[in-house]
């Protein structure tokens, strides 16, 4: 499986011009990419808590329904697939600018 | 549309780079000439011959490199006739990796980058190229330059970072705490809530009846497929549309890892697709807890839908005794909501991933998706057949009756069934209808996407 997973991360890599780097080395990028994005998408989210909702989000988010917590956030963002699309390349972007 | 950005970018890179080189070599050559000039001028004749010397060197080197690239290209056009032979072009690209200070830093990772690629795509051809001195430096000074790259991927995600983490105080202050927990939410269960954000995102707005389309069309990503295949997700891999090639790239990631063997995300998965429970097992399940149609429960049905579902293919795999032992007992855990059994997620994962990632379930899989399992005998359960002889008796009476349906992981009231369609070895489906405005919809359904809207039912 790992082989595997290799395989995938150097298509991301490659674009980025580091296929020539270690797995380590690769997987560390893409963990802090992962975060990088993690921390937009949820600023995003924030965006469109509105102020009446924010007692309601966090008593959600500190309670361990989870799947309250899921049904929130997918209330908040049925368009998830656009964001995650959108900050992904923005990042890409961001960072291969003047590399 | 991502591609075509990516390709803009390397291209952008790319006219950024070569115009960087016309400028910015010429301008070396001007200062050596100057230099030159200027030593003939007071006729330090040493000085001559040391700066004639280096700008000689540097004139070959920069027009081998050039040569270079050309050699590369003419290479990767050849690349196929020429796999049964030693490209010599790899001893050479070991001495010019020495020279980079006379390329365009950005040409030369590129080309390093391209080279690397090569090698290996020439390893799978000729494995003892690997052990090939010349090429062992050559990807050791490859991964040199990557890492030289990598140093600056790295600041500028540093550098984004704390733009990022600006806005968050900002936020903070504005909302104190709310980002922290949200963040704590994503980071305790990885990326699978992402993962399952974007499934869940995009399952409620695509009726189950275009995704089982979707399958049958094939139109699926075969990349994410092979991937979530590996990942051990195979309930999930048929339902996401090409696009989620990112998503797949990103997790390609060890936190993805995680999420394969992730029970909340397993769980919102089968809350979404049914369950893999063998219908004969479910059943018994059925029979030994009281009928729960008092409270509606949601949950409850979504567990015995019999359907044209991945989970078919993956219970007939799933035939070895070992497996059936072992799958058992995820099945049961998938129960757990309804006889709050204690359920080891460890023995839960263990049993899904072995059955999940045998070669004969992939095998079956496939076969699922060319479609040569869809004539298999569509049951309805126990619940549904009640519902099914109500639904009949109250439209025989002409009498209107109100259901809920089951649109992505939320319930439509509102809806009434005007007719009911039963062919011999299908399912049966129902004719809905609901009122909009002065309009009215009017749809077609499973009978596993409906329930009864009221107890009197009953």
């Amino acid at each position: 499986m790992e082989k595997e997973i290799i395989n995938k991360c150097e298509s991301i890599m490659e674009e980025m011009g580091l296929s020539a780097l270690d797995d380590k080395r690769k997987q560390e990028i893409m963990d802090k990419m992962v975060g990088l994005v993690c921390d937009r998408i949820i600023l995003k989210l924030m965006g469109r808590i509105s102020d009446v909702e924010v007692d309601e989000a966090n008593e959600i988010m500190t309670s361990e329904d989870e799947d309250r917590q899921l049904e929130f956030l997918r209330i908040k963002m049925p368009d998830f697939n656009e964001i995650l699309d959108e900050e992904i390349n923005a990042v890409k972007a961001e960072i291969l600018k003047d590399l | 549309m991502e591609n075509k950005n990516e390709s803009e970018i390397w291209e952008k890179d790319e006219a950024l780079s070569k115009e960087s080189k016309k400028t910015e070599s010429p301008e070396t050559f001007e200062t050596n000439d100057d230099d030159l000039e200027k030593a003939k001028e007071i006729g330090n004749e040493e000085k001559q011959e040391t700066i004639g010397k280096e700008v000689s060197e540097v004139r070959t080197e920069t027009k081998e490199f050039d040569q270079f690239i050309e050699d590369v290209d003419r290479f990767n056009e050849s690349f196929e006739i020429s796999k049964t032979e030693k490209p010599k072009i790899f001893d050479r690209f070991k001495g010019l990796l020495s020279k980079k200070e006379t390329a365009d830093q950005r040409d030369y990772e590129k080309l390093s980058q391209d080279i690397s690629k090569r090698v290996f795509e020439y390893g799978k051809v000729n494995p003892d190229i690997l052990n090939n001195d010349s090429i062992k430096e050559f990807l050791e000074k490859a991964k040199e330059i990557a890492n030289e790259r990598a140093d600056r991927v790295d600041k500028k995600i540093e550098g984004l970072n704390k733009q990022t983490a600006e806005e968050i105080e900002k936020v903070n202050k504005e909302r104190p705490g709310l980002f922290d927990k949200i963040s704590e939410r994503f980071n305790k269960n990885g990326l699978e809530i992402v993962i399952a954000l974007g499934l869940l995102a995009m399952l409620a707005a695509m009726p189950r009846e275009a995704l089982l389309d979707k399958i049958a069309s094939g139109d699926v990503g075969m990349q994410i497929n092979t991937l979530l295949s590996q990942l051990n997700l195979p309930q999930i891999h048929s339902f996401l549309p090409a696009k989620y090639a990112n998503l797949a790239l990103i997790a390609s990631t060890a936190a993805v890892l995680r999420v394969a063997k992730s029970d909340f995300l397993t769980r919102n998965i089968k809350k979404y697709f049914g369950s893999n429970d063998l219908k004969e097992e479910v059943i018994q399940e059925e029979e030994k807890e009281p009928k729960e149609t008092e409270d509606f429960d949601v949950s409850s049905r979504e567990e015995v839908v019999e359907k044209k579902d991945t989970g078919e293919s993956f219970n007939q795999v799933a035939g070895s005794a070992e497996h059936q032992e072992t799958f058992k007992k995820y099945q049961e855990g998938e129960l757990d909501s309804k006889g709050n059994e204690k359920v080891d997620d460890n023995d839960m994962n263990e049993s899904f991933n072995q059955v999940a990632g045998s070669a004969e379930y992939q095998e079956a899989f496939k076969k699922y998706q060319e479609g040569e399992l869809d004539d298999e005998k569509m049951e309805i359960n126990k619940e549904e057949l009640e519902m099914l002889n109500i639904l009949k008796e109250m439209i025989a009476k002409g009498e209107k009756v109100e259901v809920k349906y089951k649109k992505g992981l939320d319930w439509e009231f509102g809806w009434y069934v005007t007719d009911i369609k039963e062919e011999k070895g299908k399912r049966p489906s129902v004719s809905l209808k609901r009122f909009q405005g002065s309009d009215a919809k009017y749809i077609n359904v499973d009978l596993s996407k409906i329930e009864l809207a009221k107890k009197k039912y009953y």
